[in-house]
Parts: structure tokens; C-alpha cells; sequence
């Protein structure tokens, strides 16, 4: 999952952004108002944690924004307004939650879990594919009654196809989603992770596989008959 | 508790009986003197008849003297009767009783001496009179005498009228006065309860509406609509009064939500820093812990501002003293001078040697204090500050502010205001300038912003003027 983090303590930032990095998200971070909306408008991010108080451009003006250009993007607003007032305003002007500080990370991670599952259609943790269930809160899967022993990235890979099912995703996509701006991504890093995270599907050789391969186009996660 | 209806009562009541009883007093004496003229023109009707029937009887029976061989008895019905409430006595000039009415029915009056004057005695069985004396005869000088054991004497008659009756209705109208005093009492209790009643109506009506007014209504008044005259004051006091709670606690209020705001970033990132060292404890290192000491650096002096601020806004400066401008401008600086130096920022003082301002030295470092700190780190760098002053103004502070625009200087005397709005510094709260105002206004004086043009320079010139 992709994750636009704007904030302007820049203390805060940063320990926000590596508590998500461990946990799964690509992260990018931003403490300034106009680069967020930059940001916001040319990524593809399936969330965004969202401060008012900013310098360039407030907070609520880029939800604003963004809403009047018709992004979806879920948001979740980060900030110390604790008004009521605040809230309804800045949840009538678009955002999807909101949180106030001094927040407790759990919390924060479990919200932005919600949101970006809420941006594919998905109500509860739980998806299942075939006989694999993908649990995206307790960031774990199981196959076959098998439990599968993934790395951040791969599960991230998994969560994302999970998400997807049926549908082609192009390696850009999965890179975007997969890998934040500290992790440069090669151009086989995507499919070492998919070849990889294959060999892990297979826990009996009779097992059918679930990710496939779209010549040209990308990689996609169904089950399909023998 | 004191009651104003039992304190009334207490002090109404006696007063009404007082001047009841005064009043009674006076009116039993007006009547007792009344019927005390009645009963005395009385006497002297019958006295003058008892003279003259004397007279009478002593030129028949030896004329021409003056003088009778005895004393006739004088006939008048009034005299005859016994309890008529009418009687009379004739005594020697000695005091020898001569001759005495039958209406006494054996009792004596006293002999008495014709001073003129009426007066009043007790018989032997208690009767009250009023009685006279006079000399017998026409009232001619010698001409009353009377004759006992066969010597002729000057002699004296007594005439006494009972006062049982005007008694009686003394007595009467006593009982009367007290009869009525007493419900007088009653009624007037009863009317100063209703009065008060009534009277304090206004009050009850005025208690309802104050105990309605709560900490989230402060904003509530006291309506003078048909209020009495006399309590219009009170109520006109009492909503001064809470014009000024308002103030207190509105600005309380936005101290405690100013603060908590504030407070909530460096919080957070407390928190956070402790809540990723608890997760992952491998990224806990010593950096992360120099954050967490900085983060609460920064509560602290956010806390230690608002607190001082809140000092400053609440009490008024009470000391007096003469403080040297120059050398409070250099001391001021000294704290700036680093940050200053790093920045390329040089300060120019344009102060007469001995130039002095009064009021609270700490009062006045925090005020330049703060102003010149705020321009050593908002100042263009490689820029210059000049302090300057004169009589109108005590004190000027100017320095280029290429990011200060012209309607930023009606909010930035604003807690927590800052140009750009950034918190993400840790050495600055935004809290400057409003404790420099609150330093300014302890004192009395008046501290001002404002934006001027400034020759070959693109940006314009913030300047902060301290007058009286």
C-alpha cells in the first residue's frame, strides 16, 4: 500500500513513516502544503494522512482541492484540532477519518488499514482467493491450512494482488504500491518478489498456482480450474 | 443567614410601637387634660355657687354685717345626693370642718388652703376627685367667714367633683390604644412581609436568572427590563461583573485550549518516538532518544510561555524604577547575539547615553527582550536591526520583513501566530510578541506594529513602537 504522509514536525514525520515502512506501506513524506498536493496529484496513493496546520498550503485547502479534482483518495486527517467543529469541517470537506493528536500508532496504523481496504471495495480483513485467506490486519496468510511465512514485501505483494482479484496489475503499479522512495526498484525486483512469493503459494505440489502471468501486461491473482 | 424581612420586622416594629406609644401618650394626656378643664370649669361653677348661696344665706340672717350665726347648708341637688360624684366641705380658716355635703355619705374631704389651683386626691375609700378650695363668702377680701362655737371665723369651702368616670374612660381608651397597638403590630409585620414580598420580588426573579448563568453560558445577562430603581444599580454592577468573568474566563479558556493545541504536536511526537521504540526496540538508538528529549524541551518552553504570558495578562506592574535605555537594549541583545552572528544580523543603537524609561525592569527586558529575539530570527540574514527612541516614542525596533504583510499585523500580536503558520520549529512557540503586549499593557504603555517603506530596499520595514 501506498501512503502520502504530510506533516510538518518533521519529528513526527519521520517516526510515523518508519513505524509504516516496517509494517508493510510504501511511504512518501511531505511537510509542506504545495509539495503534498504535488504529490497527491501525480502519485497513485491509496491513502493519505493528511495534517491542517501546514506551511505553503493549509491541510483542508488540499483536501479541497483534490476533492474538486474528483481524487478519491481516501484521507485521514493528522492534526491537534480537537474541536468538534474541526472535525465536522474537515470531514464534511472530503476526509474519510480523522485523528487527533497525541495518537497512539496502533491506532493510526489500524485506521489507515481500514481506508485503504475501504479503497478496493473491501469491508473486512478477510479476503480469501481459493483455498488462500489473506488476513491484512493481522498481516498474515494462510493456504490450504498452511501458514505462509512472508516478508514485509511480499505480503505487501500479496495484499495488493489480494485486493485486486482477477484484475492485471503492470509491474509500475506494483512498484508504485510496493516500493515508497527509499527503496530504488530494479527492473526485475518486482518479478524476483512475484517468484518468490509463488514458491511460498506452493505448499504442496498439487496445489494450483494462484498468481499468473499477463504477457506484456502484468501479473494477476485468481483461481482458476485445472 | 440573615433575613432582610426579620431584620425589617426587628427594626419597623419597635418603631411603630414607639411612636404608637407616643402618640397614645399623648393623645391620653390631650383627653386627660380635656376632661381635667371640663371637671375644673365644673368646680368652678359649683365652687362660685357655693360662694355666693354662703354669702346669700349669711346677709339674710344678719344684715348689713356680714357675719350669721351659723352656717346654712347649701342647697343644691348636685350636693344632695349620696354617690352623685358631686361634693363640698366648709372649713374654718384653721381647718375645723364646718359643714360638708351630703353626697359624701360620711367620708371627709381634706381641708385645703384657696391657692387657686384644682387638684387631685384619693377619698378614704379610694374615690378620686378633683377638688378646689376657696374662701367662703363673695370672694370679697375678708368678706367669708363663718361662725363655730359661737365665734365667727373666716372660712373655707372645698368643692371636689369624682374623676371615676373620666377614670373610666381613661381607662377605656388605654385599652384601646394597647388593643389596637397590638394589631397595628400584627398588621404592620404582616404588611412589611408583604411588602418585603413584593418588594423583593425582583430579586428572586434576578437570583433565578443568575443561577442560570453557567461557565458555558457566560455570555448571559441580566435583563434591567422593569427592575425597581434601586436595585437597577445592582444589577448593572452585577453584569460588569460578569462582563469581567466573561473576559477572565474566555481567556482562560484559550489559555487551556491554546496550550493543549500547542502541546498536542510535541506530544505526539513524545509518543510516538516511545511507541516505535516499544515496537521495534532495534530503532531505538541514541538519536531517537536525544528526539524524545527534544520534544519535551519544547512542551517545556511552551509551558513556561504561557505561563509567563498568563502572569503578565493578570497582573498589573507595580514597580517604579528609572532603567538606563541603552544598557537595557545591550542586555537584551546578549541572549539574541549567537543566533544573530550566525545570521549575519547587526544591531544599531541610536539611544542617548542617558536616556531612561520607568516602570518594572523585568517588565521591560521581557518586552525589548522578546521584540529583539523575534527580529534576530525573522530578520532577512545579513540584515541590520536599529533601536532608536525619543520623547513621543519611548522605544523603536526595526528591521526588514520581506514575509510580513499588511494584514498580518492586526493577528500578530495573536497567541501561537506565525507568518507562515510552521510549528515545526522547536526554539519558537509563537508567543513572543503577545508576551511582549502583555509586558507593554502591565505597564501602561501602548506597543504597536507597523509596516514602513524603506529607501532602496524591496522589502518593507516592521516596526515596533513603544509609547507611553
Amino acid at each position: 500500500m501506498r501512503i502520502l504522509l504530510v506533516e510538518d514536525s518533521k519529528r513526527l514525520r519521520e517516526t510515523v513513516a518508519k513505524v509504516m515502512r516496517r509494517s508493510g506501506y510504501r511511504v512518501d513524506e511531505s511537510g509542506d502544503g504545495e509539495e503534498a498536493l504535488w504529490k497527491a496529484r501525480e502519485n497513485a496513493y491509496d491513502a493519505i494522512i493528511l495534517d491542517i496546520m501546514l506551511p505553503g498550503r493549509n491541510g483542508l485547502e488540499i483536501l479541497e482541492t483534490l476533492r474538486q479534482e474528483r481524487c478519491v483518495v481516501p484521507v485521514l486527517l493528522l492534526t491537534a484540532r480537537d474541536t468538534v467543529g474541526d472535525r465536522v469541517q474537515g470531514l464534511r470537506q472530503g476526509a474519510d477519518d480523522y485523528l487527533c493528536k497525541p495518537f497512539a500508532l496502533e491506532e493510526l496504523l489500524a485506521r489507515v488499514e481500514v481506508l485503504c481496504r475501504r479503497g478496493y471495495g473491501q469491508r473486512v480483513p478477510l479476503i480469501y482467493i481459493g483455498d488462500l485467506e489473506v488476513d491484512t490486519v493481522a498481516r498474515r496468510a494462510v493456504r490450504a491450512g498452511h501458514s505462509l511465512d512472508l516478508t514485509a514485501r511480499e505480503f505487501s505483494l500479496l495484499e495488493l494482488l489480494a485486493l485486486n482479484p482477477g484484475a492485471v496489475l503492470s509491474r509500475t503499479r506494483i512498484e508504485e504500491h510496493i516500493y515508497d522512495d527509499w527503496v530504488s526498484p530494479m527492473s526485475n525486483v518486482v518479478d524476483s518478489t512475484v517468484y518468490a512469493l509463488r514458491k511460498k503459494l506452493a505448499v504442496t505440489p498439487e496445489l494450483p498456482q494462484l498468481i499468473h502471468t499477463r504477457r506484456r501486461q502484468g501479473y494477476i491473482l485468481e483461481e482458476r480450474s485445472k | 443567614m440573615k433575613s432582610i424581612r426579620r431584620r425589617l420586622i426587628l427594626w419597623l416594629l419597635p418603631g411603630f410601637a414607639m411612636l404608637w406609644l407616643a402618640g397614645g401618650t399623648a393623645v391620653y394626656f390631650l383627653f386627660q387634660a380635656s376632661e381635667f378643664a371640663r371637671i375644673d370649669n365644673e368646680i368652678e361653677d359649683l365652687e362660685r355657687s357655693v360662694r355666693l348661696l354662703t354669702a346669700a344665706e349669711t346677709a339674710k340672717e344678719h344684715p348689713g354685717t356680714g357675719y350669721g350665726p351659723r352656717l346654712r347648708r347649701v342647697r343644691l341637688p348636685e350636693f344632695d345626693e349620696p354617690g352623685s360624684g358631686f361634693y363640698y366641705a366648709v372649713f374654718t380658716e384653721t381647718g375645723e370642718p364646718l359643714q360638708q355635703s351630703p353626697s359624701l355619705d360620711g367620708r371627709n374631704l381634706p381641708a385645703a388652703k384657696p391657692d387657686g389651683g384644682a387638684s387631685n386626691i384619693r377619698l378614704e375609700d379610694g374615690e378620686h376627685v378633683r377638688m378646689k378650695a376657696a374662701p367662703l363668702g363673695d370672694g370679697r377680701r375678708g368678706g367669708g367667714r363663718a361662725r363655730a362655737g359661737g365665734k365667727t371665723q373666716s372660712g373655707i369651702a372645698v368643692v371636689a367633683v369624682s374623676l371615676e368616670e373620666v377614670r373610666k374612660s381613661l381607662a377605656t381608651l388605654v385599652v384601646g390604644m394597647v388593643i389596637t397597638g397590638g394589631i397595628g403590630s400584627a398588621a404592620c409585620a404582616l404588611l412589611i412581609g408583604l411588602a418585603l414580598r413584593d418588594g423583593l420580588k425582583p430579586l428572586r426573579v434576578l437570583g433565578r436568572e443568575v443561577a442560570r448563568i453557567t461557565p458555558q453560558s457566560l455570555s448571559s445577562r441580566c435583563s434591567t427590563d422593569g427592575l425597581p430603581r434601586e436595585i437597577e444599580p445592582v444589577v448593572s454592577l452585577l453584569n460588569q461583573l460578569l462582563d469581567r468573568f466573561e473576559e477572565g474566563f474566555h481567556r482562560e479558556r484559550r489559555f487551556s485550549a491554546d496550550l493543549a493545541h500547542e502541546l498536542r504536536t510535541p506530544l505526539a511526537e513524545s509518543r510516538s518516538l516511545i511507541e516505535m521504540g516499544l515496537r521495534y526496540p532495534d530503532e531505538m538508538n541514541a538519536s531517537q532518544q536525544q528526539e524524545i528529549l527534544l520534544a519535551s524541551a519544547r512542551m517545556e518552553r511552551i509551558v513556561n510561555a504561557m505561563l509567563q504570558l498568563a502572569r503578565c495578562e493578570a497582573t498589573a506592574a507595580r514597580d517604579d524604577e528609572v532603567i538606563g535605555l541603552r544598557h537595557l537594549v545591550e542586555a537584551s541583545w546578549n541572549p539574541c547575539r549567537v543566533v544573530a552572528e550566525e545570521r549575519g544580523i547587526h544591531l544599531h543603537i541610536d539611544l542617548p547615553p542617558d536616556g531612561t524609561v520607568r516602570g518594572s525592569a523585568d517588565l521591560w527586558s521581557l518586552l525589548v527582550g522578546n521584540l529583539l529575539a523575534n527580529a534576530s530570527v525573522y530578520a532577512p540574514e545579513k540584515s541590520s536591526v536599529s533601536v532608536s527612541g525619543n520623547n513621543e516614542i519611548l522605544l523603536r525596533i526595526v528591521n526588514p520583513a520581506p514575509d510580513i504583510r499588511q494584514e498580518d499585523l492586526d493577528r500578530m500580536f495573536d497567541r501561537f501566530w506565525r507568518a507562515d503558520q510552521v510549528r515545526s520549529g522547536d526554539q519558537h512557540s509563537g508567543l513572543g510578541l503577545p508576551i511582549a503586549r502583555a509586558c507593554a499593557d502591565a505597564m501602561g504603555l501602548s506597543l504597536t506594529a507597523s509596516l514602513e517603506a524603506s529607501e532602496g530596499l524591496a522589502a518593507p520595514m516592521l516596526s515596533f513602537c513603544i509609547r507611553r
